[in-house]
């Protein structure tokens, strides 16, 4: 299939710059939007005053930009940068466009470590229960990438991973069930929601943990970008190279699992951004392109920040889950792409 | 083709006495009431306890625990559902099904196995007292149903007469802390607050009874008082997880408060009890801002 005019061939120091400034506008534009009547001009006051400046703008609306929209927006930007960096690693390592951040049973997994907690503190009822069902989420996520690959076995070939990542994931939904089946309806609902995904507990404190892990992960892909497109070309092509690719595919898959986990631990099972947004970003690049992940993480950021906002205004004085949009909006985007690729085979 | 007049007249006179018989039958039967009820919702349980007619109950659903009387009496189902063979193997003559409470597939299905089935359907508060009445039509109690039906309406009156020109207060009813859920006023559950002269901050028509709210909605509404039924969360978490909010006049002035949520959602007599202990929250918010006035 022809590539589209790659823009790599840019100067990179211009595209990351232009990059960062779209970052920044979405960051801006997006805090505008929310229940409370609060525009641009609110926004950019409020961000003056905490820059050091002296802006005119009233407490508490300045208390809102800062505490509960900013967190928000940084991270939304996250998770979608760190879904779409972890779809992307995925797709290039396990050599399959269907590769998803999800593949391991890790959202399965997180729901399942989640219910647990609702089943025995209790949903939603205390700042506690809330972390202690991101840490049941985390074990939940790590306990199924352990299984599969332990299932996996040593040979860690693509496909027996890919099918123990099945089996794992329907073992924990199974688990999943049986225990909502035995607990309360609210807790029943709280955890649909969870499982749903939403920013909208978000808070400064609850930044610091999958920030650091993501930009730390960007990095190394970063750092093992040359590697990585060596095995794009092939197992044997890699290892004549001199890559040692099992090594290689174990720790990358175990890196984008971590991310994906703490993810999920934080923001619920958001599903299809990991899947999609690489597949946009390679009819824009070139498929070899070492801005490849950075281009992934910055675009999955902004796509996942502006979907945080419909979350916010679709629905008329209340929130949909943004998982619920980012279904919809992957699987049109699939059924298009399968369109055109049947329309191009019969041209 | 009458071949046998007599023979004719004597099997018709038989036909007659017979259907005679099961038509008085039928009626001492009718004028005796139900005799073997299954009560598939809690707040059904509490008024057939009330009209002091629990022995008649053969068997009910999980969340049916007041009177303590109503533990003892056996549970065929809950929230995932009935089951219907013991339904059927209980052999009632009345089945009061729970309308929005129970799946209805199973309320059909126990139509349509020929039980008798009244559906209960709760649209107010005042309705619990229509509620009653039915009950004590299906149940021959029509007297007593009338009385405390009566005496019910009566405390309602008085206590919305006496609320009817107080200062109004502001509230926001915390159904749910992660995720924030409220009600508007789509549910009768907010009737209560409003009879106490309260004013919900999420009062809307044009969304669902029970939405999905953020922190912000919170603030901008500055609610006076925030309403925490027990069953959805407990006051404490709820308190620390709004001290961070100063700005909200509730979270200053100390006015997060738990209640019974038995009392609160439950269509029955106690109803009154949670409207008093609403109301006077309220009058302790009321009393406070006059003495900060003065």
């Amino acid at each position: 299939m022809p590539t589209m005019p790659s823009v790599s061939r840019l100067n990179a120091p211009v595209s990351m710059v232009m990059a960062g400034i779209v970052v920044l506008a979405s960051l801006i534009v997006t805090m505008s939007f929310g229940a409370a009547d609060i525009g641009l001009r609110d926004v950019a006051a409020s961000l003056c005053n905490a820059l050091g400046g002296d802006c005119q703008v009233a407490p508490i609306t300045e208390r809102i930009v800062l505490e509960l929209r900013m967190p928000r927006a940084l991270l939304a930007l996250l998770c979608g940068a760190g879904l779409a960096l972890a779809g992307a690693v995925l797709q290039t390592v396990t050599r399959n466009p269907l590769a998803d951040p999800y593949l391991f049973g890790i959202s399965s997994g997180a729901s399942f470590g989640a219910v647990i907690v609702i089943a025995a503190i209790g949903a939603g009822e205390s700042v506690v229960s809330q972390y202690g069902m991101s840490f049941g989420a985390f074990a939940g996520s790590a306990l199924s990438v352990l299984l599969v690959i332990s299932l996996a076995g040593s040979g860690v070939q693509i496909e027996r991973m890919l099918l123990a990542g099945v089996a794992v994931s329907f073992m924990f939904s199974a688990g999943t069930s049986l225990v909502l089946y035995a607990s309360s309806p609210e807790a029943a609902a709280s955890l649909l929601f969870w499982t749903l995904g939403s920013f909208a507990s978000a808070s400064w404190n609850k930044l610091l943990v999958p920030g650091a892990i993501i930009v730390l992960c960007l990095l190394i892909f970063i750092a093992y970008s040359r590697p990585l497109r060596a095995v794009l070309a092939g197992d044997e092509s890699a290892r004549a190279l001199g890559v040692e690719v099992n090594r290689l595919r174990v720790g990358m898959l175990l890196l984008s699992s971590l991310m994906t986990a703490t993810l999920v631990a934080n923001c619920g099972g958001i599903g299809f951004v990991g899947l999609m947004v690489p597949h946009i970003v390679r009819r824009f690049t070139y498929r070899r392109s070492r801005h490849l992940f950075l281009a992934c993480a910055v675009f999955g950021g902004i796509f996942m920040l502006w979907v945080d906002v419909l979350a916010r205004v679709l629905v008329a004085h209340s929130e949909l889950p943004v998982g619920v949009i980012t279904a919809a909006i992957g699987s049109l985007f699939f059924l298009i792409v399968l369109k055109r690729r049947s329309w191009l085979e019969h041209a | 083709m009458v071949q046998h007049p007599k023979l004719l007249l004597r099997h018709v006179v038989r036909v007659c006495i017979a259907l005679l018989m099961v038509g008085v039958f039928s009626k001492a039967v009718w004028a005796a009431g139900a005799q073997r009820v299954i009560a598939l919702a809690p707040h059904s349980v509490e008024l057939i306890y009330a009209l002091e007619a629990g022995d008649r109950l053969v068997a009910t659903t999980d969340y049916a625990d007041y009177p303590e009387a109503a533990r003892s009496v056996p549970r065929i189902g809950g929230y995932h559902g009935i089951q219907i063979e013991k339904a059927l193997a209980m052999n009632p003559d009345l089945v009061i099904a729970w309308d929005g409470g129970n799946k209805s597939q199973d309320i059909d299905r126990l139509e349509s196995l020929g039980l008798r089935v009244y559906r209960s359907r709760i649209v107010s508060i005042d309705a619990v007292a229509d509620e009653l009445r039915t009950l004590g039509t299906l149940l021959d109690l029509t007297e007593k149903a009338e009385a405390l039906a009566q005496g019910y309406e009566a405390e309602l009156a008085a206590i919305r007469a006496a609320n009817a020109n107080k200062p109004r207060v502001r509230f926001f009813y915390q159904l749910w802390l992660d995720p924030l859920k409220t009600l508007t006023s789509e549910s009768w559950v907010n009737e209560i607050p409003r009879s106490c002269g309260g004013e919900n901050i999420f009062d809307r028509h044009d969304s669902s009874a029970y939405p999905q709210v953020s922190i912000e909605g919170v603030l901008i509404g500055k609610p006076d008082v925030i309403i925490v039924p027990s069953h959805h969360g407990t006051a404490k978490a709820a308190t620390d997880h709004w001290q961070r909010w100063p700005e909200i006049p509730a979270v200053r002035n100390g006015h997060i408060h738990g209640f019974d949520g038995d009392l609160l959602h439950r269509a029955s007599l106690r109803l009154v009890q949670g409207l008093r202990d609403v109301c006077a929250v309220f009058d302790q918010v009321r009393g406070e801002r006059e003495h900060t006035n003065r």
